[in-house]
């Protein structure tokens, strides 16, 4: 291989980074959906939208097409594929590069409550002791009756144990929903650290934004006492609300009813 | 200002923003209003499936909004990246030849 030196670098279109990464730029002009069989497709100029694994990518409302489009029409220049959650979940959703069950999906998201974080409180600041019990028993007491369920919290590091029953209700809930809508469900999970909380925002109980402020108390109880980093802390708190929302309206969406209920005729 | 009125101005805002083309923009937008003109005509002071439908659209404001914010911060704050690793073989006075082979392991570049 000859001597390169760092000015000979040539910098093309597609720049192979040293992290391996490659950088794609926007390689269509159109982007259109069409309906096949009940599902929607996306189009990127004639080529059909395929998922990493190379399978056609099949969504099953028009509401989530339309927003899978837009995260491909809005691409300007160096495709940014962090930010386009919708496909991104769309894509885990078809090809299931974990291959789970929806029973798995069920079970793995029953065993993060262990950890939840909404669980675990601080034994000291008093104020910061205050704030988790005045930000946090509202929810817990919400999923208590909603589910009717026992929740306990401890302020321990040791993990309170989840009661059977717990277990055996909210697994039964999980398991109502499909394959899709747990792969949202997972990330929200996941994003939150937090199953208490993904139940809430998910049946609409709780704002994404409430969500996760209530998900990062602590770092923001932290931020106001020591400071805020903007290029760190509002880009993480940023990017949490982006993708848990895209995640809640991935399972709303994927669940979306289409046809208009119309209401009796009024009576004269 | 009733709230979906504004839920709806601000979603139609940011996909101004993002600077969508035809027919893209134009579906989308239709979809939007047709959703809202479905959840908001209603004689019920309060509607399940409205509140629903309301949340559903403030999620979507909150993804579209956190998303624009987050990128542009992200690129605000963009460093120069990782260095390349000819550019790290010549802090140290190597060349970027790093086959293993022996003679190729210049000290002096």
């Amino acid at each position: 291989m000859a001597l390169l030196s760092p000015h000979k670098v040539k910098r093309s279109a597609n720049v192979r980074h040293s992290s391996g990464k490659r950088e794609i730029k926007r390689f269509y002009k159109n982007v259109t959906i069409s309906q096949q069989d009940g599902q929607f497709e996306i189009n990127l100029d004639r080529k059909r939208l395929k998922t990493p694994m190379g399978k056609i990518l099949r969504l099953p409302t028009e509401g989530l097409a339309l927003a899978v489009a837009t995260e491909w029409d809005r691409q300007e220049g160096v495709l940014e594929q962090s930010s386009m959650y919708l496909t991104n979940l769309s894509n885990a959703a078809t090809d299931k590069p974990v291959p789970q069950s929806p029973a798995e999906r069920a079970s793995d998201i029953l065993e993060f409550l262990e950890t939840d974080t909404v669980r675990f409180r601080v034994e000291e600041p008093a104020h910061l002791v205050q704030l988790q019990a005045l930000a946090w028993d509202p929810v817990v007491k919400w999923v208590q009756d909603r589910h009717q369920v026992e929740i306990t919290w401890t302020d321990s590091i040791v993990a309170p144990p989840v009661a059977g029953e717990t277990r055996e209700k909210i697994g039964r809930y999980l398991t109502s929903y499909d394959s899709w809508s747990l792969i949202g469900l997972q990330a929200i999970v996941e994003g939150l650290k937090s199953v208490i909380l993904a139940l809430a925002v998910v049946d609409r109980h709780l704002s994404v934004e409430t969500a996760v402020a209530l998900s990062r108390l602590e770092e923001e109880y932290q931020i106001a006492q020591w400071g805020n980093v903007e290029w760190a802390h509002d880009i993480t708190a940023l990017h949490l609300r982006a993708s848990v929302a895209a995640s809640v309206l991935f399972i709303h969406l994927n669940t979306e009813v289409s046809s208009t209920n119309r209401k009796s005729a009024p009576k004269s | 200002m009733k709230p979906a009125l504004a839920i709806y101005r601000a979603i139609l805002h940011e996909i101004r923003l993002q600077k969508l083309h035809n027919p893209i923009r134009t579906d989308l937008t239709t979809y939007i209003s047709r959703e809202f003109k479905k959840h908001t005509v209603t004689e019920e002071k309060f509607c399940r499936a409205n509140e629903s439908a309301l949340f559903d659209a403030k999620t979507y404001l909150e993804m579209l909004r956190s998303t624009r914010l987050h990128r542009a911060l992200a690129a605000h704050y963009k460093g120069k990246g990782e260095r390349t690793i000819e550019e790290s073989a010549n802090l140290v006075g190597l060349t970027s030849d790093y086959t293993n082979s022996p003679k190729n392991h210049d000290l002096v570049s």
